[in-house]
C-alpha cells in the first residue's frame, strides 16, 4: 500500500474545499494578528486596523480559493483562450 | 475591544473653545439676553459672564449699520439712463457675439464634415451661406469648369514661354507685324557699313601686287605704273646665290634684283625692268620646253629597247616551262601505272583468302547437319524402345500409379481429420475459456481477468478476430472489473457529490460552488426514468439502469454530463467503461466461438 492515498474523482471537490477553508482560516487569523499588532503599535489601540486585517486576510483567502476553484494556481488567473 | 480614552479629553477641549467663542461674540455684540451655557461635568475655569454694560467704548462701526437694520434705498431717477444704455449695450453685444459665432460656425462647417452636417441641418440659413461660399471657392479654383471644350478646328492663340504683354495701339493698328523682329539688323545696312570702313582707310591697299605682276607678262604695255608713298616703300632684299646657278636663271635673278632695286629706290617699277624680267622668264621657259622634248624622245627610245629585250626573255622562259611540264607529266603517268598494279595485287590476295574461308565454313555446317541427323536417329530409336517397353508393362505400371494416388488421398484425408480434431479441441478450449470469462464477469466479486485473457489468447491462435479482441481489452481490466453491484454502490457515493455541483456555473469560483451546494439542497430528487437533460433526471435514469443491471446504459447517461459533474464522475466512468468494454469483447469472443463450432 502506498503512503499517499489515491483520491477518487468524487473527492476532488471535497479536497479542494478543505484546502480553501483551511487557507482562508489561516489567512484570516494572520490578518487578525497583523491588525492587532498594527493597532497597538501605530494606531493607539483603535479598532479599525484589526477589522482591516481580518478583511485583508479573509479577502486573500477568498481570492485564492476562487483561483483554486477556477482551475489555475492560486494567484494566477487563467484567461479563456 | 479597545476603548479610546482620549475622546474625553478631546470633548473637553471642544467645550473650552466653544465657550471662548461665545464670550468673544457676546463681548462684540453687546447682547444683554445671552445666558452663559453650563457644561455638565466640566471643570474648566469658565468665568461667569458679567452683564455687559449697555454702552461700551469699543463699539465698532458695524453696530451703527447693525442698529439701523435696513438697506440703503436704491437711487431713483438716475437708474433709468443706465438701464437704457445697458439694454442697448446688451443688444449690441448679443448681435456681435451672434455674428461672430455664426461666422465661426460657417467657417468651421467648411473645415469639418461632421460639423458641416450638423450646421446645415440645424442652423437657419446655414446651408445657404455655406453653399454660396463653397460655390465661390469652386469657381475660383476651376474657372473653366462647366464651359464647353474648344473644338480643334478653331484658330488658337499660343503664348510662348516668355509670356505675352500688352501695349496700347491706336485706331490704325493693322494687326501683328509679319516682318522681322523689331531689333533685327537689315542686310543693306551691313554692306553700307563695310563700304564706309573702306572709305575711312584708303591708304594701305596691297603693298605688293604679285598677281598683277604675273598676269601681264605678255602684255607689259597695259601695266600701270605703281605709285607708292615714300613712307611705305618696302625694303626688298636682293637675291644672292652662293653657288653656281644656271645662266638663264641668272638672267631672271638679275632682272628681279633690278626690279627690287627700282622699287626700293624710286618706288616705281617701269616697264623696262618688267620687260627685262619677262624676257628672261620667257627665255627660261623656252629652254625648259626644249629640254623636255629632248628627254621625252630619249625616253621613248629606251622604252622600245627594253620592250625588245623583255620579249626575248619571255620566249625563252616559255620554252623552259613547256619542258618542265612535259617532264612532270611523264613522271605522274609512271606513278599512276605502278599504283594501279599494286592495288590489283592486293585485291587478288583478299579474294583468295575469302574464298578459302567460305569453303571452311560451309564444310563445317554440312558436318553439323550430319551430326544432328545422327542424333535424331538415335533419339527416335530410344523412343521406340521405351514405347515398346511401356506397352509391355502397361498393366503393372498403371496399377502402381493408382495405388500411389489412392495413398495420397488417404494421407490428405487423415491430415484433414487431424486438423478438424484440432479445431474441435481448440473450439472446446475456447468455449471453456470464454465460459470462464463470462463467469468472471458475472461473479459477485472482482475476479482478475489476466489469466483468462492469456488463456483465450493461447487458444485463439492466429484467428484475427480473437487476436484483435484480446488486444482491445484495456490493460487496467487485467486486474478485474467491478461488478454491477459494486458500480451501483459506488454510484450511490457519487450521486450526492454530483448533486452538490449540479448548479455550478461555468468558470465558477468560491461563491459559485458554495451557491451550488446550498441551492442543490432545494432541488427535487427524481426517481425512475424521467425524461430531461437536467442533472437530476440523468442521475435518476442512471440509477434505475444500474438497478436493472444495465451498466452500458448507466455509463451512457453519466457520460452525458458535462463540466464539473463529469469531472467528479471520471473515475466511476472509467470503471464503468472498463466493465462495458470487457462485456462487449466477451460477447464478441462468444460469437467467434460459435463461428468456430460451425466451421467444419
Amino acid at each position: 500500500m502506498s503512503a499517499v492515498k489515491k483520491t477518487t474523482s468524487e473527492q476532488l471537490l471535497n479536497d479542494k474545499w478543505d484546502v480553501v477553508i483551511s487557507n482562508t482560516l489561516v489567512k484570516t487569523a494572520l490578518g487578525f494578528g497583523f491588525g492587532v499588532v498594527t493597532s497597538v503599535l501605530f494606531f493607539k489601540r483603535r479598532a479599525f486596523p484589526v477589522w482591516l486585517g481580518i478583511g485583508f486576510g479573509a479577502g486573500r483567502g477568498y481570492a485564492e480559493g476562487d483561483a483554486l476553484f477556477r482551475g489555475g494556481e492560486a494567484g494566477v488567473r487563467i484567461v479563456n483562450p | 475591544m479597545l476603548r479610546i480614552t482620549s475622546a474625553r479629553v478631546v470633548s473637553q477641549q471642544h467645550q473650552v473653545v466653544a465657550s471662548r467663542l461665545l464670550h468673544s461674540s457676546v463681548a462684540r455684540w453687546n447682547v444683554t439676553n445671552v445666558r452663559p451655557t453650563s457644561v455638565p461635568g466640566s471643570s474648566s475655569p469658565t468665568a461667569p459672564i458679567e452683564n455687559p454694560t449697555p454702552a461700551t467704548p469699543s463699539t465698532p462701526n458695524l453696530s451703527s449699520s447693525a442698529s439701523s437694520g435696513t438697506p440703503p434705498p436704491p437711487p431713483g431717477p438716475s437708474s433709468e439712463p443706465k438701464k437704457r444704455y445697458a439694454f442697448r449695450k446688451f443688444l449690441l453685444g448679443v448681435s456681435v457675439l451672434g455674428a461672430i459665432v455664426y461666422g465661426g460656425g460657417v467657417w468651421f462647417a467648411l473645415q469639418n464634415d461632421n460639423f458641416h452636417d450638423f450646421y446645415t441641418e440645424y442652423i437657419p440659413f446655414g446651408e445657404r451661406i455655406v453653399m454660396i461660399i463653397e460655390e465661390r471657392e469652386f469657381q475660383r479654383r476651376f474657372p473653366n469648369a462647366g464651359r464647353k471644350p474648344l473644338e480643334d478646328d478653331q484658330p488658337r492663340v499660343t503664348v510662348h514661354r516668355g509670356g505675352a504683354t500688352w501695349k496700347m495701339v491706336g485706331d490704325d493698328y493693322k494687326g501683328p507685324s509679319t516682318g522681322p523682329h523689331v531689333s533685327a539688323v537689315p542686310k543693306d545696312k551691313g554692306e553700307q557699313k563695310a563700304a564706309t570702313q573702306k572709305d575711312i582707310v584708303p591708304a594701305p591697299v596691297t603693298p605688293v601686287p604679285a598677281p598683277a605682276v604675273a598676269s601681264p607678262a605678255p602684255e607689259p604695255t597695259k601695266q600701270e605704273p605703281l605709285v607708292i608713298k615714300e613712307t611705305l616703300l618696302p625694303k626688298l632684299p636682293k637675291f644672292v646665290f652662293d653657288g653656281t646657278i644656271d645662266p638663264s636663271l641668272e638672267n631672271v635673278v638679275i632682272s628681279i634684283n633690278g626690279l627690287f632695286t627700282a622699287l626700293s629706290t624710286a618706288g616705281a617699277a617701269g616697264p623696262e625692268e618688267l620687260g627685262a624680267l619677262a624676257a628672261s622668264l620667257g627665255e627660261v621657259s623656252n629652254k625648259f620646253v626644249k629640254l623636255k622634248a629632248k628627254y621625252e624622245s630619249e625616253l621613248t627610245e629606251n622604252l622600245n629597247q627594253q620592250a625588245l629585250v623583255f620579249a626575248l626573255q619571255n620566249e625563252k622562259q616559255e620554252a623552259d616551262y613547256k619542258q618542265q611540264l612535259a617532264a612532270v607529266d611523264e613522271k605522274w603517268r609512271e606513278g599512276y601505272f605502278e599504283e594501279r598494279q599494286r592495288i590489283m595485287d592486293i585485291y587478288k590476295k583478299r579474294l583468295i583468302a575469302e574464298l578459302k574461308k567460305f569453303n571452311q565454313v560451309y564444310s563445317a555446317r554440312l558436318r553439323n547437319e550430319v551430326a544432328a541427323a545422327n542424333a535424331e536417329k538415335d533419339r527416335l530409336f530410344a523412343e521406340k524402345v521405351v514405347e515398346t517397353v511401356e506397352n509391355e508393362r502397361n498393366s503393372r505400371l498403371s496399377k502402381l500409379k493408382e495405388l500411389k494416388a489412392a495413398f495420397e488421398d488417404i494421407t490428405a484425408l487423415s491430415a484433414k481429420v487431424d486438423s478438424q480434431l484440432e479445431i474441435a479441441e481448440k473450439t472446446a478450449e475456447l468455449q471453456l475459456a470464454l465460459g470462464s470469462l463470462t463467469n468472471a464477469l458475472q461473479a459477485p466479486y472482482t475476479v482478475p481477468l489476466a489469466p483468462i485473457i492469456a488463456r483465450i489468447k493461447e487458444v485463439g491462435g492466429e484467428d484475427p478476430l480473437i487476436v484483435a479482441a484480446v488486444a482491445a481489452v484495456p490493460v487496467t481490466a487485467y486486474d478485474g472489473v467491478l461488478t454491477p453491484a459494486q458500480l451501483a454502490a459506488r454510484f450511490k457515493l457519487l450521486a450526492p457529490e454530483i448533486r452538490k455541483v449540479s448548479l455550478v456555473p461555468v468558470d465558477a469560483g468560491v461563491a459559485g460552488f458554495f451557491g451550488s451546494w446550498l441551492f442543490s439542497k432545494l432541488l427535487w430528487k427524481k426517481e425512475g426514468k424521467p425524461k430531461g437533460t437536467d442533472v437530476e433526471s440523468v442521475l435518476a435514469r442512471a440509477e434505475s439502469a444500474l438497478i436493472e443491471g444495465q451498466v452500458f446504459e448507466a455509463v451512457r447517461e453519466v457520460n452525458s454530463l458535462d463540466g464539473w459533474r463529469k469531472k467528479l464522475a471520471e473515475d466511476w466512468l472509467a470503471e464503468g467503461r472498463k466493465r462495458t468494454e470487457v462485456e462487449f469483447l466477451a460477447r464478441v469472443l462468444g460469437e467467434e466461438g460459435k463461428v468456430w463450432q460451425y466451421e467444419y
